[in-house]
């Protein structure tokens, strides 16, 4: 059967992936402090998850661009911008913002509660899955910053315009705020605990 | 154990499996981890002198994508332009802070600061030369590689663009395509990074 390091009394560098024992404090290639699992790593990443999803409520309910033409604005929440461009037929568009900026902060945030419940209560999911939902968490992080993106471009393009005008709402310090949450998030968690647990129930 | 017994073990990043790698990564080939699934080794390796160059090129033209507009269009007899960093201090301008920093790390920072790293790194370690602070870009060289975002932004841009096209007229800015080239040479570029080669390396010249 597979043999962790950990069982052999080995460790490995995060940041140069130099392999030693694990009486070393420090990666004597790199310099930095080695330890044989993040420290912490599950309550760090519960703290940033629960935060992520006090954040989504704000993120999602105060309006995220105040759009003005002629001198009276007009608040919309990403929700709200995502049917106005369905009524404007650009459904496509709207299917990419509603996926970026809703779809993925609330999979992130699910996936990882997932496998972190199912890590502490012992729950039946195959360890292959659990890797697997979170490297898809991994690789679609990233792409919800996309209407912050979208919002600071627009910004830029409405700069000198006397009639229509673009600008952020209060919603968009907490939307940026669950995506760097959700981000952090998703680095704090070592995804080596998956295998540890195994490890126990034998 | 010894450091002898060590160097033919390989320990998976990401489940902390122990593996023999006893033969090496033949070229062409991918090692995966077999019960992670994740990429241990590629046995193709990157030439250091060949990063430089990648990493130069990428660096030259993202500097161009933001010194040229990605669009320009006129709209009801104003003109008006947009490149990558006009949104961003606009946002931290109105006072949102957070949303600034977070655009403008992800699009402007990191992606510059990357490329410069890679290139400083590639070319001391390509020379033989032990550059100061090299470990420390080293360091900062892989935990950038998260941060640089320039896909999304172009992605972003698209989206813009379509949102942009019922109001007027627009001629995309040669700063788009910059960093259109940008995106796809970055992406082999990053594609081609191991750390531990960089790491190895950096400790024979030491």
């Amino acid at each position: 059967m597979y043999t962790s390091a950990k069982q052999m009394g080995l460790k490995l560098c995060r940041h140069c992936k130099l392999s030693m024992s694990e009486e070393q404090t420090h990666c004597q290639r790199c310099h930095m402090r080695v330890h044989t699992r993040a420290p912490n790593s599950l309550q760090k990443c519960w703290a940033f998850v629960i935060a992520a999803t006090v954040g989504l409520f704000p993120a999602n309910l105060m309006p995220i661009t105040v759009l003005s033409t002629r001198g009276a604005p007009q608040y919309e929440t990403i929700m709200s911008g995502v049917i106005s461009l369905i009524k404007d037929d650009m459904v496509g568009i709207a299917i990419v913002v509603f996926v970026a900026s809703i779809v993925v902060p609330v999979m992130k945030l699910v996936g990882l509660i997932v496998i972190m419940l199912s890590l502490q209560f012992k729950m039946n999911l195959d360890n292959r899955q659990r890797i697997v939902i979170y490297r898809i968490i991994d690789i679609i992080g990233k792409w919800s910053m996309l209407d912050l993106f979208v919002l600071s471009i627009m910004i830029a393009v409405f700069e000198r315009n006397n009639l229509v005008g673009v600008e952020a709402g209060p919603g968009a310090t907490a939307f940026g705020a669950v995506v760097l949450l959700t981000l952090f998030a998703a680095k704090s968690f070592d995804t080596r605990i998956i295998w540890d647990k195994q490890l126990e129930q034998r | 154990m010894k450091s002898s017994e060590l160097s033919k073990l390989s320990i998976c990043p990401s489940c902390d499996l122990l593996v023999d790698t006893h033969a090496h990564c033949r070229a062409g080939k991918v090692l995966i981890c077999p019960r992670c699934k994740h990429t241990l080794a590629r046995g193709n390796r990157a030439r250091f002198s060949s990063q430089f160059a990648l990493a130069l090129t990428c660096l030259i033209m993202v500097s161009l994508a933001n010194t040229y507009p990605l669009l320009s269009f006129t709209f009801l007899g104003i003109p008006s332009s947009a490149n990558i960093l006009r949104g961003t201090v606009l946002l931290l301008e109105h006072g949102y802070y957070l949303v600034g920093f977070a655009v403008v790390i992800a699009s402007f920072i990191a992606p510059i600061l990357l490329f410069s790293l890679i290139c400083y790194t590639s070319l001391s370690l390509s020379k033989g030369w032990k550059a100061p602070g090299l470990a420390t870009a080293l360091h900062f060289q892989d935990d950038l590689i998260h941060w640089s975002m320039i896909e999304v932004y172009i992605v972003s841009f698209l989206v813009a663009l379509v949102k942009l096209v019922e109001y007027a007229d627009i001629d995309l800015g040669y700063g788009l395509w910059c960093i259109c080239i940008t995106l796809l040479l970055s992406t082999r570029l990053i594609q081609r990074i191991e750390p531990a080669e960089y790491w190895e390396r950096y400790v024979h010249i030491r």
